[in-house]
């Protein structure tokens, strides 16, 4: 199996920026100012680190971030700038899985980004900006329950256990019928002539 | 050091935008309600000089500084959080469930919704639960007689189930009331949340309340979309009865507040108008949860086979079956005996076979 070239035309975020590891903050920025056709919204910052690892960000969510950083901020390396989290995985384009596996990660992983490359190259990135499931407490916890009552089990014949054999005959009254446990007397009782069938 | 300000923000950042829409807004009306007018009247109610009045009022209602905008913020804080943690047992309130309310205060209402009920539904629970019964007696069939016997009396009872359905969509067009009389609330809010929540069961044999909560997780992650639909009306909901909440509650003030103050009026004035609001407050909540009904409706109908796929069982080809796996799974879940499991609907494919079915496809 293998990611084929129509998947990642198709699914790939369709603006992104690859920079190297040394580069800085400063210099993304000016490629993204330079393709004044990338929205900032939609444009994704793609850091390439050592060992074929890889950092994601969205432009915009950048923006916000560094409205409350320091100002050697854009100066630093991208490496070294803990708000750009990594990619959650990197996968070779001749995988053992299948594209369309590789997507249905994706679209269950809110939040989640996937870096596909070609010997060792970066070549597309899937992406799931979805939000649901991590914005805020209340989000979370919003409509875990219903506050009503349990239906009562007990009124529908179909939550009835069925034994799947015949009741035995019974020894003592000759009729069929399932012998029943008496815990105090340790022992199986015939439920009609209440004597000890068994004893435990 | 992080200053107030910044504390709240993160702290309302945190709790996400549907603490700040659906929490922290009515909190914060609710708290200029008092700075600006419930306090300064208890104030000038006290037996104070002047000078200690205005030493008291300054701070709340003289200038408003950055200290004064703070105290707003954090106490708007304190209560929307409060609200928060009270959710569930503000909604048990708007249902009308807690007994003082339901066989005490509201006692009337639910005395009228069950004499309604009973006009409406009784004859159709009965006939429904026949049906039902007589449908377990197939199995049990030892002759090809006995079994069109009974086929003959499952059709009788159907076409009585279709009369008494005809009866009451003349009647009632629109469900306003569960079917479950121990589910009829006093209120509207109540009864539509019953509705909602007895749906599933008689259409697919689905504990709601019991399968909600798995339905709910699976869905966040596998109907992500539908999923914010529902959190999106459920904040709808907590701000109309959060606002509906502190709107009673401010009335319930004033209009105490105006027995011994000098500004009477004005606080009978505020007290009619809060009181007002509460109604209006109500009565949204009422639409906002009937929609949110319809969603959770929606949820079973659409996304209900995501359980089933966690608990590694798969869905047959017919209802009736799909019934008894439901009402054998939740019996399962609420007993726990091994025995109840529908073990015979388990997936038996392993996940190479899957692989394979998946290679097919593609190809």
């Amino acid at each position: 199996m293998a990611i084929g070239e129509g998947t990642i035309e198709e699914n790939s975020a369709k603006y992104t920026i690859l920079m190297a590891e040394n580069q800085t903050l400063t210099e993304a920025l000016q490629r993204l100012f330079d393709n004044n056709k990338y929205p900032e919204n939609d444009t994704y910052l793609v850091v390439t680190l050592p060992n074929a690892q890889y950092k994601v960000i969205l432009f915009s969510d950048l923006n916000n971030i560094l409205q409350n950083m320091g100002y050697d901020i854009p100066t630093q390396p991208l490496s070294d700038l803990p708000i750009i989290p990594p990619v959650s995985r990197v996968v070779s384009k001749d995988t053992t899985e299948a594209g369309l596996e590789i997507l249905d990660w994706v679209d269950t992983h809110p939040q989640s980004t996937v870096v596909v490359t070609d010997a060792g190259k970066f070549v597309g990135l899937f992406v799931n900006p979805n939000r649901s499931g991590d914005s805020g407490l209340v989000r979370n916890l919003s409509l875990q329950e219903l506050y009503g009552d349990y239906i009562k089990l007990g009124k529908d014949p179909r939550s009835f256990y069925r034994p799947e054999v015949d009741a035995p005959t019974c020894p003592l009254c000759q009729q069929k019928h399932f012998k029943k446990l008496d815990v105090e007397k340790n022992a199986y009782i015939c439920p009609i002539k209440k004597g000890i069938v068994e004893q435990l | 050091m992080k200053n107030i300000s910044d504390t709240v923000s993160e702290s309302v950042n945190y709790l996400g935008q549907e603490f700040l829409l659906a929490y922290y807004l009515p909190a914060l009306v609710f708290v200029l309600a008092h700075i600006y007018l419930l306090i300064p009247a208890w104030i000038i109610a006290l037996p104070l000089s002047q000078g200690q009045i205005t030493k008291l009022s300054i701070p709340l209602i003289g200038k408003i500084n950055l200290t004064s905008i703070i105290n707003i913020l954090v106490w708007s804080l304190l209560i929307g959080v409060i609200l928060l943690v009270l959710n569930s047992v503000l909604i048990k309130l708007f249902e009308g469930k807690p007994y003082w309310i339901k066989e005490g205060l509201l006692k009337l209402l639910t005395n009228r919704n069950r004499k309604f009920h009973k006009k409406l539904y009784e004859n159709l629970v009965s006939f429904k639960k026949q049906y039902l019964d007589i449908n377990e007696l197939i199995w049990q069939a030892n002759s090809s007689d006995e079994q069109l016997k009974i086929r003959q009396d499952i059709a009788g009872i159907a076409l009585q189930i279709q009369e008494e359905h005809q009866r009451i969509e003349k009647l009632q067009p629109r469900q306003t009331l569960p079917h479950d009389l121990r589910r009829v609330c006093p209120t509207s809010f109540g009864n539509a949340l019953a509705i909602a929540e007895e749906y599933s069961y008689e259409r697919y044999g689905i504990d709601a309340v019991l399968f909600w909560p798995r339905l709910r997780q699976l869905m966040q992650e596998k109907a992500s979309n539908h999923s914010l639909l529902l959190t999106q009306q459920k904040t709808v909901v907590d701000l109309s009865i959060n606002f509906a909440f502190l709107f009673g509650l401010l009335a319930v003030e004033a209009a105490l507040t105006s027995i011994f103050s000098a500004y009477r009026n004005i606080l009978l004035v505020l007290a009619i108008i809060a009181i007002i609001l509460t109604i209006c407050f109500y009565r949204a909540s009422v639409s906002a949860i009937q929609v949110l009904g319809e969603l959770i409706k929606i949820s079973f109908d659409y996304h209900r086979g995501l359980v089933l796929e966690a608990f590694n069982l798969k869905m047959p080809d017919n209802l009736s079956e799909e019934q008894v796996i439901w009402v054998k799974l939740a019996t399962f879940i609420r007993r726990g005996d091994v025995f109840y499991f529908p073990e015979k609907y388990r997936k038996t494919e392993t996940k190479n076979d899957e692989a394979k079915e998946k290679k097919n496809t593609n190809e």
